[in-house]
């Protein structure tokens, strides 16, 4: 998954559990906790709105890395 | 232009002997089978309408609803108990919770299909023979019993999951006992959850799409071996037509 993110590391200075925060953007606590693992990337949207309530920019939570094994499998495509 | 061309044709190259193999193994089985069906053609009835077809069939209907009913009632009242305790911070517990409702939706599907299927061989197998036997029609009285309690409990089990979610998601919209339930959960979940659901439904299609030329070959080899008409084979073909329809047309529709 080439979308890294600090989620967790916000949230947690905010002092908001994964419900609330879902709340806060409005969806479910276990969408917070798959973005949180790297398992879900969120759409344009959800992300611009979970930069809005931590007040920074998008890029300082949500950040793209092309990782080895994804430059391997292009390679290998 | 040309480069892509001539990866296009590379690609479709790599993929015929393998395909061409498999039509020939298909002919080939199909051939000898179908060639040999003639030569063991035997009555359905002798093989589906036995009594020891009909009682199995009663007691894997009655097992499979009380396993599903007891597990399925543990893991309410296990997830139940530890949603009561749940402090909001703790991640495993809501975790927890969606997966065991998972599997319990899982087996209460599973169970009411299980039911469906073993209730026809009960029924359509005693149903001719009522008139001439009370014990007939006690029998298939009580597998009516058992069929509908077990249906109706399955229902139950599964709104209380729901309800169970519900409590946890407060987004969370819509009653099993709504016609409507599937479009409103669907339109309460947000886009990860509708993602996932895409994701097993395209798990599905696929999975069925590769079955389903299977399974058309069994209703049509059973008809061939076993006499059970070409009714079978025709529905799995008509089954088979509506889910590529449906995926194609909805298909057209998104991509204008």
């Amino acid at each position: 998954m080439p979308l890294y993110n600090r989620l967790k590391e916000y949230r947690a200075k905010l002092g908001v559990n994964q419900q609330r925060m879902g709340k806060m953007v409005g969806v479910s606590r276990q969408t917070i906790s798959q973005i949180e693992r790297g398992d879900y990337s969120p759409s344009v949207t959800l992300a611009l709105k979970i930069a809005k309530v931590f007040e920074v920019q998008v890029e300082e939570i949500f950040w793209y890395e092309e990782d080895e094994e994804h430059d391997e499998q292009k390679r290998r495509d | 232009m040309m480069n892509r061309r001539e990866e296009i044709k590379k690609e479709n190259k790599k993929a015929v002997p393998l395909f061409i193999l498999l039509i020939c193994i298909g002919g080939l089985v199909g051939g000898i089978v179908g060639g040999a069906s003639s030569m063991i053609r035997l009555r359905i009835d002798q093989v589906f309408g036995g009594r020891l077809i009909v009682d199995t069939a009663f007691v894997i209907m009655v097992a499979v609803a009380i396993l599903t009913h007891i597990a399925g009632w543990y893991t309410y009242f296990k997830c139940k108990n530890r949603l009561k305790g749940w402090d909001e911070e703790d991640e495993e517990v809501p975790e927890h919770i969606e997966v065991g409702s998972q599997y319990a939706m899982w087996g209460i599907t599973v169970n009411s299909i299980v039911s469906f299927a073993c209730f026809a061989v009960v029924a359509s197998n005693s149903m001719n023979q009522i008139g001439e036997d009370t014990a007939k029609l006690r029998f298939v009285m009580i597998a009516v019993v058992i069929f509908v309690i077990n249906l109706f409990a399955g229902v139950l089990m599964q709104q209380k999951f729901v309800d169970l979610i519900k409590e946890m998601n407060p987004e969370k919209r819509g009653s099993v006992y709504d016609v409507k339930f599937t479009k409103k959960w669907m339109e309460s979940c947000d886009e990860a959850e509708k993602m996932q659901t895409y994701q097993s439904a395209w798990a599905s299609y696929r999975c069925m799409g590769s079955l389903y030329p299977f399974i058309w070959l069994f209703t049509y080899l059973a008809d061939l071996l076993l006499d059970i008409g070409i009714f079978a084979s025709v529905v799995v073909a008509v089954l088979w037509l509506i889910q590529t329809s449906i995926y194609y047309y909805k298909a057209i529709q998104l991509s204008r």
